[in-house]
């Protein structure tokens, strides 16, 4: 229901947004995420007609609403420092757009006793802005523009402001708020968690241009680009040489450190030079060899850190590479392994994981 | 005692007791004054001549605070959001002038405006008039120099106000489908008003009291209160007169100031910003 072609934005000749398309579907949690200055606040504020594009158009039902100033688009922001009118009360301030739509008083009064329910913002409709919490003034925003039902939502990163608990509720209020009134939502952070929870497909940006964009799982577990893989997540990243495929088995040489395999349904040329990547939590610790379906590299524990729920192991490879595991600290404690610095160990994973990338 | 009240109380009340005790006093004709009771004085004031000035005073000063109003608010509102630098540079030159000493800048204005002036030179020479227009010693000059000297103290707490103001409320309110005319109605005006309020004191009442300007750049029918109590004191040598007048100019500003206030009080208001 909206879609973006070619759309490109420049301050002078620094280019915020570079060609992006897009096409995104009635209904979808949508999210663009990437670093801050890659350009997807820009993209938001063009959708919203809060800048101009240089380049590109923005339709919305196949109508054209590149040139059309923001309060004719029937798209609605809640803007990241929320913006309520401070000389009005939250019942006035939610129907603030409501007044320029033509509506009976009834149907206003309606409509506004809805969204207070759906909100729970019961009892606040009197109080200042000024007099609510963080999380109070973030409802009273969505209200506001949620009332008005509009076709599409902006939210330029919601949840930036919130306390890391208060955080991850407004995340599930969110998510079903959205679910419930069937609206397009198209949100903006740097946060990848707040990303993956939320969005049904998620644009991953880096300068101005989207290097992925898919559902959560595709994007976590496929990565296209080592930006992809880093950004979210975190991941190990090994420059390798293609040796040879048998058998579905790609045999690459990590130079210095070792040969491991991958079982992929692809031919690699020999002698590419590749990028291969495997997650952290992917791999395990043991002082045991490694089975036949799984590769193995010893390895000297050099970091240990203790994070509660996992231990993040630094293992030094031979070649002086170091690659990062994640464990899980109940597992361990049921297996009574507990590795110490210095340790020599074998650093373990199945044949099927790990991508490869190219360089 | 606190040394604000201390203050105020030597440097305010004590004059204005001072002037209003002067002003039951009856004048000596060597230009003294005895300490004999009576109401003399403020038997001449309210007949008409003495009235009818303060009320011209009381037009002259409201219809200054309007075209101050006029110019400075456009003013203050672009300075509110314009660029940091813009800002800066601004607001420096708008304080610039007060390093300026006041009657140097009133014989600025009128080089501008005399007949032999500026404006005056440019016009003759080239061609658009015959004779140089009477810019000066009229009710224009005077208004000229009142707005010049005021523009500041108008564009400064209005300014001030505006530039509190979050850009994103104002995009917040076209994003919900309000025009900009609308938004500067609801949205923009009602964070202007604590500005607003505290700029027309500062112009209004000094100019009503001023006698200055009246003097060097308004014309004979310009006479102000101010200029009244001025003669009184210095050239009639009454000063129980020219007490009784102030007494009145005070009295009648201070009955302004409380309704003022009552109905527009900026610390306390429904109407206005809770911060």
């Amino acid at each position: 229901m909206l879609r973006l072609e070619n759309l490109s934005k420049f301050y002078g000749p620094i280019q915020a947004v570079n060609r992006v398309s897009l096409e995104i579907s009635k209904g979808e949690f949508f999210c663009l995420l990437g670093p801050s200055g890659c350009g997807k606040t820009t993209i938001l504020r063009m959708i919203a007609g809060f800048e101009k594009a240089s380049e590109g158009r923005i339709l919305l039902d196949g109508r054209d609403i590149t040139g059309v100033s923001p309060n004719k688009r029937d798209i609605h922001t809640v803007f990241q420092n929320y913006a309520l009118f401070p000389n009005f009360n939250v019942s006035d301030n939610i129907v603030y757009g409501l007044k320029f739509r033509n509506l009976s008083k009834e149907e206003q009064k309606d409509r506004l006793d809805q969204i207070v329910h759906l909100v729970g913002l019961e009892g606040f409709e009197k109080r200042m802005p000024s007099q609510l919490s963080g999380g109070q003034q973030q409802r009273v925003a969505l209200a506001r523009a949620l009332v008005n039902q509009p076709r599409l939502l902006l939210l330029d990163e919601p949840l930036s402001a919130l306390d890391k608990k208060i955080a991850e509720q407004t995340r599930h209020e969110l998510s079903e708020l959205q679910k419930k009134v069937g609206i397009t939502f198209i949100f903006v952070t740097h946060n990848q968690t707040e990303a993956l929870a939320l969005a049904d497909r998620i644009a991953v940006m880096k300068n101005g241009v989207i290097e992925q964009c898919d559902a959560p799982r595709t994007i976590y577990e496929h990565p296209k680009t080592s930006f992809v893989a880093d950004f979210i997540g975190s991941m190990n990243f090994f420059p390798c040489r293609v040796k040879e495929t048998i058998n579905g088995e790609v045999l690459l040489e990590l130079p210095g450190t070792a040969t491991i395999h991958l079982s992929q349904n692809r031919e690699q040329e020999p002698g590419k030079q590749l990028l291969f990547c495997i997650r952290p939590e992917r791999i395990r610790v043991s002082l045991l060899p490694p089975a036949d379906y799984e590769n193995g590299i010893r390895g000297i524990i050099r970091q240990k850190d203790y994070l509660g729920e996992i231990t993040r192991f630094g293992i030094e490879l031979p070649g002086e590479k170091m690659i990062t595991v994640l464990a899980q600290n109940y597992l361990l404690k049921l297996a009574n392994e507990f590795y110490d610095l210095g340790e020599e160990v074998y650093v373990i994973w199945s044949k099927t994981s790990g991508e490869i990338l190219h360089v | 005692m606190a040394p604000p009240a201390f203050w105020l109380l030597v440097f305010f009340l004590v004059p204005a007791i001072i002037v209003v005790g002067y002003s039951f006093c009856t004048p000596k004709s060597d230009g003294g004054m005895s300490p004999v009771f009576t109401l003399e004085n403020y038997r001449q004031v309210f007949q008409g001549l003495y009235l009818s000035v303060l009320g011209k005073s009381f037009g002259y000063a409201l219809l200054t605070t309007l075209f101050t109003l006029a110019l400075a608010f456009p003013m203050a509102y672009y300075m509110a959001f314009a660029s940091r630098r813009m800002k800066m540079l601004l607001l420096f030159l708008i304080i610039l002038p007060f390093w300026t000493n006041f009657l140097i800048r009133m014989f600025s204005i009128m080089i501008l405006l005399g007949d032999n002036g500026l404006i005056n030179t440019i016009l003759v020479s080239t061609g658009i008039v015959d004779q140089p227009v009477k810019l000066m010693n009229n009710s224009l000059g005077m208004y000229v120099g009142f707005v010049y000297w005021n523009l500041p103290f108008m564009i400064l707490p209005i300014f001030s106000s505006l530039d509190r103001m979050d850009v994103s409320l104002l995009e917040a309110s076209l994003d919900l489908g309000a025009s900009r005319w609308q938004t500067f109605l609801k949205i923009t005006l009602p964070y202007a008003v604590p500005g607003l309020v505290a700029g027309i004191i500062f112009v209004f009442i000094p100019t009503l009291g001023n006698f200055i300007i009246p003097e060097f750049l308004g014309g004979t029918q310009n006479t102000m209160i101010g200029n009244l109590i001025t003669t009184q004191y210095l050239q009639a040598r009454n000063g129980p007169f020219g007490s009784a007048l102030s007494t009145v100019l005070i009295f009648v500003v201070m009955l302004f100031i409380v309704l003022y206030i009552r109905f527009f009080d900026p610390t306390k208001s429904k109407n206005n910003i809770q911060f």
